[in-house]
């Protein structure tokens, strides 16, 4: 069979995982675009060492290769999001990254955030940090 | 078939990776250990940045492999340039763990501030492991896997920031870069497929690669192949269009967090593109005119960017924007020459931007210390060692004497530049090192600034805090010693820039 | 009449005088040529006399006047050298430079005519330095004046025995730096200030000329060394061949002249760039008597002669010259006459007198060098100078060098007489005076070259040189008869004696007597006696110097029409004549009073070229040099303004655009693909 037929497959699929990233706004329907690109590119590899062999049999190699990372890629994101979640509440990626509180901590507030502040009370639960003390 | 496999050579990367597998099970042996893992990870580092010297010591275009298959090709390469990157990257990476050996101590008991501290540890050393295989990949899945290696644990190190006030900042930016590295994976992978589409092999081999450019069709899809692996590796380099992440992350991450992304992960990134333009070097009619477009913009945009900024993560974090530019500039021209000095570059680089944080840290870690410009005006009064130090890593990076060592940087990129005629390029390229003055000489000014009322007063009413008898000044100093870790690291770096702008001899 | 007319007037060969047959002194071998020490030491002079007396001026004395000494005796010391080598000597200085195709040897080269010429600049050179040490006695800037009169020494030095252009374009440069230096010695004086500043801008000028002309020829000749510019121009080889210059190269080497003589123009104060000099009688006299009568003004001349076969083969810069100069001699001449200052006369009359050296480097016969030239030059050299020192003492006696101060002075004081007759007897050209000696002979070499032929310009010449002895001698005799104007008191009739004889002492009873003492005994305490013996001593070589003229030095061929001498002398008697009758009645004896009031008062001023040069020159300079600012400052540097506000416009646009939510983040990434994906592959 002509190569055509997969490879049109595969342009399908990464359209489709395109559109997946830049239109969706949950975070799990992000990853789900991402891996149809993933997928797109694995049938490819597949499909061009299928049709032009090689004595190392690159392509399979490589989309096992893919898969391999796609999993252990999908596990830090899931588990990132699941951080968001209980942070954020949400998981739409088009809502500001930060609020505004956070942002002005982040800019302005590194300051108090790096050190320990020597004219506040230490917070309740925190022992000090053995960082503040030259070790 | 069989594959020898030549371990020595595999040290570099061995080292830290055995390193984090020994750290998670001493954990779980010595659980009371309170810096044990602290010196495992720091023996790993060491011993893979020792076993990087053999490599350093071959001549030009001699190179060790291994997993080399009968043919020859071997899908692990070290010459004496990634001999040179790894060790850049091993040597950062111990920088970082200096940086950060009080906050990585184990914890005491009922401390939930942070995460298991092993845990980030291992993160950790398993990144490094990652950096230090991607410049020695010859072949796409090993491309692949160390820089996946190298990537998704930062995203866990960005992440497990268990401080209260800066956990949700942390997040957002580990979404951030998260987000943008999935995509960048997808695009690689998808290189990948066109490469081999285009080659017909997985190994990035040159005779392949030439084999492919004479052909017109495979010719296109090796270029398509080339831009999209590119395009991959471009956002761990913060080049334009895929720099978005680059300040939220780095400013909502911890420190020293962010000082390894600054520092050793664009040793992973550089060095793959290194890897990619090395393949692709020697291929006539082969031009990469999108590299060329990439490093002007990035380099604009980031100086444009950095002039505005007044909180100093931030202005790190664009000026490492810009500093990819630079970084991308001499690849435009795909020779072996470039290569080198982009390699040299990048080491300058390194050094400078690390020093900055390191010194970005302590000013910080005093008490009422901050990050942004205010913090650190009259510096220079305050503690002239530190600010010397900075002001020389700031020297450096804009390429101004007495900090001859960036000078004589610049002077190397720009040759290949210069060489192929590309004079659009250098155009923008003097225009941003001008840009680039005024940014890093702005923060200078303001750390040789004289600013005497100000410490007065805030002198007094530290006084009147404390409620101590001595002078205010005193207080404040006798109060606060800066921590040996940073003095080490601060004269250690200061030291490697001032030999180097002393004989800056052949930055590879 | 006619048969007196056609009496047969003989022409008077100069008849030659041998000289004495010198002591055969064994020259001893020295590794160092006479010329070599003679520059050197006014150098090691000129520093040494800033860096010694700080507090004193007496070290610094010393210093100058012992090395100008000794320069004197280096130079008498050259001439013995040259006259027992017989012909010249070059000595290197700093040896040659590698300019590649361009051979520059830095030689110094002592001929007969330069090592005269030379020791004239160093007696006058010495005698300046002795009379300077009594004029400035009191000056606190002494050590600076000094030093900077031995440094003006040893470039005029240089000048006069440089074998090389280069070392004459230094010499020149120096020189007109040092000038300016002296001219403003009284810094603090606005006047001299400016002075000091015309000097050198209008000098500069003219330099521009002169080097472009000096480039020119040694670029045309490969060769910075005068001689063999000289053999390239003129077609002479280096053994003594004649080659034939092609066209083109007359016509350049006719350019590269008409540049050396604009030059020279400047420097000698001719027309158009004559204003220059009586502005520069700001400076003190000794000053004076040394730039701007003996050397500086006489420099033009001197490497006019020295490029002399060049000056020959360029016609046109030849007319340019005695054009210049024919004009210069006549103007100068009659505005001499009208200036109410001593000072401000010598000058115009230096002008004039400098004309008169460069027509007869104009007019020369071929075959002929430029020795009548230098005679001139010489004897200009001592009685310009006798006249300004003279000018000096009595300007410290009276008060001031105006018509008003020094009415009548030499009557006053006595000693003072003899000097300023002997140096006005020599600028009228009275015989036996050196003044009359070489006077002649330029007037006899100017009609040998018209008879000979050369050109228009011997015509003009010998017109202006004529013209210019009556109208010498005018001015003389109105400056002598203003000095020597007697007491106005009528005559006390004598005190009769109780005796009728006159017993000898009442003589030094008597007013006259009694006043001609006090006069004496007030001129003489004034002076010291090193000055009054430096004046005499120039005094004497006035008198006496026209000797010079009959030994073998000078290789002079010219007869001398002694009906031009009879007619020349007649002219000067008559003029003389002329201005005493218009003298009488005038209460200051002054013939310049019957001058109408504008007529004089437009001669004072130089006729305006002062506002001439402002306009024509100093005007359009200065514009330009605005507009040239002007564009600096708004055009160039607003774009470098610019850059500032630009890139902080830059940054704000680019964040507002930069994308805060991982989303737009996203869409950039994969829009940056499909760009870069599309530039590369289409501009593949």
């Amino acid at each position: 069979m002509s190569p055509a037929l997969p490879l049109l497959l595969a342009a399908l699929l990464a359209g489709t995982g395109t559109y997946g990233v830049l239109a969706r706004r949950h975070a799990v329907l992000m990853l789900i675009g991402v891996e149809l690109l993933l997928g797109a590119a694995g049938l490819l590899l597949v499909t061009v060492g299928q049709f032009a062999p090689d004595p190392l049999a690159s392509g399979a190699v490589l989309t096992l290769f893919v898969i391999t990372i796609a999993a252990a890629e999908i596990v830090v994101a899931l588990a990132v999001i699941m951080a968001m979640f209980r942070t954020r509440g949400d998981v739409d990626l088009t809502g500001e990254a930060l609020s505004a509180d956070e942002a002005g901590s982040t800019a302005g507030g590194t300051a108090t955030g790096e050190a320990t502040p020597a004219v506040e009370a230490p917070t309740g639960d925190a022992a000090t940090e053995p960082e503040t003390v030259a070790p | 078939m069989t594959l020898e496999l030549n371990l020595s050579a595999l040290w570099p990367v061995l080292a830290p990776a055995l390193a984090a597998v020994l750290v998670l099970v001493l954990d779980v042996v010595l659980p009371r250990a309170h810096a044990t893992h602290l010196w495992v990870a720091a023996a790993g580092l060491v011993g893979g940045a020792v076993a990087t010297v053999p490599a350093i010591g071959q001549g030009r275009g001699d190179s060790t492999g291994a997993f080399c298959l009968p043919s020859g090709d071997c899908l692990y390469a070290v010459s004496s340039l990634t001999g040179g990157l790894q060790l850049l990257a091993l040597a950062s990476a111990l920088v970082v763990l200096v940086l950060t050996w009080s906050r990585w101590r184990r914890a005491a008991r009922g401390d939930r501030t942070s995460a298991p501290r092993v845990v980030l540890v291992g993160l950790f050393l398993a990144a490094t492991a990652g950096v230090a295989a991607v410049p020695a990949a010859r072949d796409l899945g090993t491309l692949l896997v160390a820089l996946e290696l190298a990537t998704l644990p930062v995203v866990g190190l960005v992440a497990l920031e268990r401080r209260a006030h800066r956990h949700a900042g942390a997040v957002a930016g580990a979404v951030a870069l998260l987000m943008t590295s999935l995509v960048s994976f997808a695009l690689l992978a998808l290189g990948a497929a066109l490469w081999v589409a285009a080659t017909g092999t997985a190994l990035l081999s040159p005779a392949a690669a030439a084999a492919a450019a004479a052909v017109p069709e495979q010719a296109a899809l090796l270029l398509l192949a080339a831009v999209f692996v590119l395009a991959g590796l471009g956002f761990k380099l913060s080049t334009v269009p895929f720099h978005a992440w680059t300040p939220l992350t780095y400013a909502t991450a911890p420190l020293p967090v962010t000082t390894y992304l600054a520092g050793t992960s664009k040793v992973a990134a550089l060095g793959g593109m290194i890897v990619l333009v090395q393949t692709l070097a020697g291929t006539s009619g082969f031009a990469l005119v999108a590299v060329a477009v990439l490093a002007a913009l990035t380099m604009t945009l980031g100086n444009a960017m950095a002039l505005r900024q007044t909180d100093l993560v931030h202005l790190l974090a664009w000026s490492a924007v810009a500093q990819a530019g630079w970084l991308m500039l001499p690849l435009a021209s795909l020779s072996s020459r470039a290569v080198h000095a982009a390699g040299g570059y990048l080491a300058v680089y390194v050094v400078a931007t690390v020093l900055a944080f390191v010194v970005v840290t302590a000013v910080a870690h005093r008490p009422g210390g901050g990050t942004s410009l205010d913090d650190h005006r009259a510096l220079a009064r305050r503690q002239p060692l530190t600010a010397a130090a900075l002001g020389f890593a700031l020297l450096t990076l804009a390429g101004l004497p007495p900090a001859l060592i960036g000078l004589v940087a610049k002077v190397v990129v720009l040759r290949p530049v210069a060489a192929d005629g590309t004079w659009w390029l250098l155009v923008v390229a003097t225009l941003n090192i001008a840009l680039g003055i005024a940014v890093y000489v702005r923060w200078l000014a303001a750390l040789i600034e004289r600013t005497a009322e100000e410490q007065a007063g805030a002198a007094v009413v530290a006084a009147a805090i404390t409620g101590s008898g001595e002078p205010a000044e005193q207080a404040g100093s006798a109060a606060y010693a800066m921590p040996w870790s940073h003095r080490v690291l601060i004269t250690a770096l200061a030291a490697l820039l001032l030999l180097g702008s002393i004989a800056p001899v052949g930055i590879f | 009449m006619n048969e007196v007319l056609d009496l047969p007037w003989p022409d008077w060969e100069i008849p030659r005088l041998p000289l004495p047959h010198l002591p055969d002194i064994p020259l001893p071998d020295l590794p160092v040529t006479p010329a070599q020490v003679a520059v050197l030491l006014t150098v090691v002079a000129a520093v040494l006399g800033l860096a010694v007396g700080r507090r004193a001026s007496r070290p610094a004395a010393w210093v100058a006047v012992l090395t100008s000494g000794l320069v004197l005796a280096t130079t008498v010391w050259q001439l013995y050298v040259v006259y027992e080598l017989g012909g010249v000597q070059v000595s290197r200085t700093v040896g040659a430079l590698a300019f590649g195709e361009l051979s520059v040897p830095l030689e110094l080269v002592a001929t007969r005519l330069s090592a005269l010429v030379a020791a004239v600049v160093a007696l006058v050179a010495l005698v300046v330095q002795v009379f300077a040490r009594w004029y400035l006695w009191y000056d606190p800037r002494y050590r600076q004046f000094s030093a900077t009169v031995s440094l003006f020494t040893a470039a005029m030095l240089l000048v006069v025995l440089s074998g090389d252009v280069v070392l004459t374009l230094i010499g020149w440069e120096v020189m007109g730096w040092c000038s300016f230096l002296l001219i403003g010695h009284l810094s603090a004086k606005d006047s001299a200030n400016r002075a000091a500043v015309k000097a050198l801008l209008v000098t500069r000028l003219a330099d521009v000329g002169f080097v472009i002309g000096l480039i020119w020829l040694a670029a045309g000749a490969g060769s910075t060394s005068i001689e063999r510019i000289i053999g390239h121009w003129t077609g002479v080889g280096p053994d003594g061949t004649a080659t034939r210059v092609p066209e083109a190269a007359q016509g350049a080497l006719a350019l590269a002249m008409i540049c050396v003589v604009i030059g020279v123009v400047g420097k000698s104060a001719q027309l158009p760039f004559q204003d220059w000099l009586p502005d520069a009688m700001e400076g003190p006299t000794p000053a004076s008597a040394l730039i701007h009568a003996a050397t500086m003004v006489a420099a033009g001349t001197v490497v006019l002669a020295q490029l002399f076969p060049l000056l020959q083969a360029a016609g046109p810069a030849r007319l340019l010259l005695a054009v210049l100069v024919s004009v210069t001699i006549v103007l100068a001449a009659l505005l001499a006459f009208a200036q109410p200052d001593l000072k401000r006369l010598l000058a115009w009359s230096t002008v004039s007198q400098v004309g008169l050296m460069l027509a007869a480097l104009t007019v020369v016969p071929s075959g002929a060098g430029p020795d009548v030239a230098i005679t001139h030059l010489i004897s200009h050299a001592w009685f310009k100078a006798l006249l300004f020192l003279t000018v000096g003492w009595m300007g410290v006696l009276t008060g001031g060098t105006v018509v008003r101060y020094v009415v009548s002075s030499t009557k006053r004081y006595r000693s003072l007489r003899r000097p300023m007759g002997i140096g006005l007897l020599a600028l009228a050209g009275v015989p036996p005076m050196v003044g009359f000696v070489s006077k002649e002979l330029v007037l006899a070499q100017a009609e040998h070259g018209v008879q000979d032929g050369v050109g228009p310009a011997g015509t003009i010449v010998l017109a202006a040189v004529g013209a210019s002895v009556p109208l010498t001698a005018a001015y003389c005799m109105r400056a002598w008869l203003i000095l020597d104007r007697g007491p106005r008191r009528a005559p006390a009739p004598a005190p009769r004696r109780a005796q009728e004889h006159q017993m000898i002492d009442d003589f030094f009873e008597e007013p006259d007597v009694v006043e001609e003492a006090i006069g004496i005994e007030e001129a003489e305490s004034a002076i010291s006696s090193s000055a009054r013996a430096a004046v005499a001593l120039l005094g004497f070589f006035s008198v006496v110097g026209g000797i010079v003229v009959f030994t073998p030095r000078l290789q002079l061929d010219v007869t001398i029409n002694l009906q031009l001498l009879v007619a020349a002398l007649l002219l000067m008697a008559l003029a003389a004549l002329a201005v005493w009758v218009v003298s009488r009645g005038v209460g200051s004896r002054d013939a310049a009073a019957r001058l109408p009031m504008r007529v004089s008062l437009a001669g004072e001023r130089g006729l305006g070229f002062d506002r001439l040069y402002r306009v024509l020159v100093a005007g359009p300079v200065l514009s330009l040099a605005h507009g040239v600012q002007w564009l600096d400052r708004e055009v160039l540097d607003a774009y470098v303004r610019a850059a500032g506000p630009a890139a902080r416009l830059l940054g704000a646009v680019l964040e507002r655009t930069h994308p805060r939510r991982p989303a737009p983040g996203l869409v950039l990434v994969l829009g940056g693909v499909l760009v870069l994906g599309l530039i590369g592959v289409v501009l593949t």
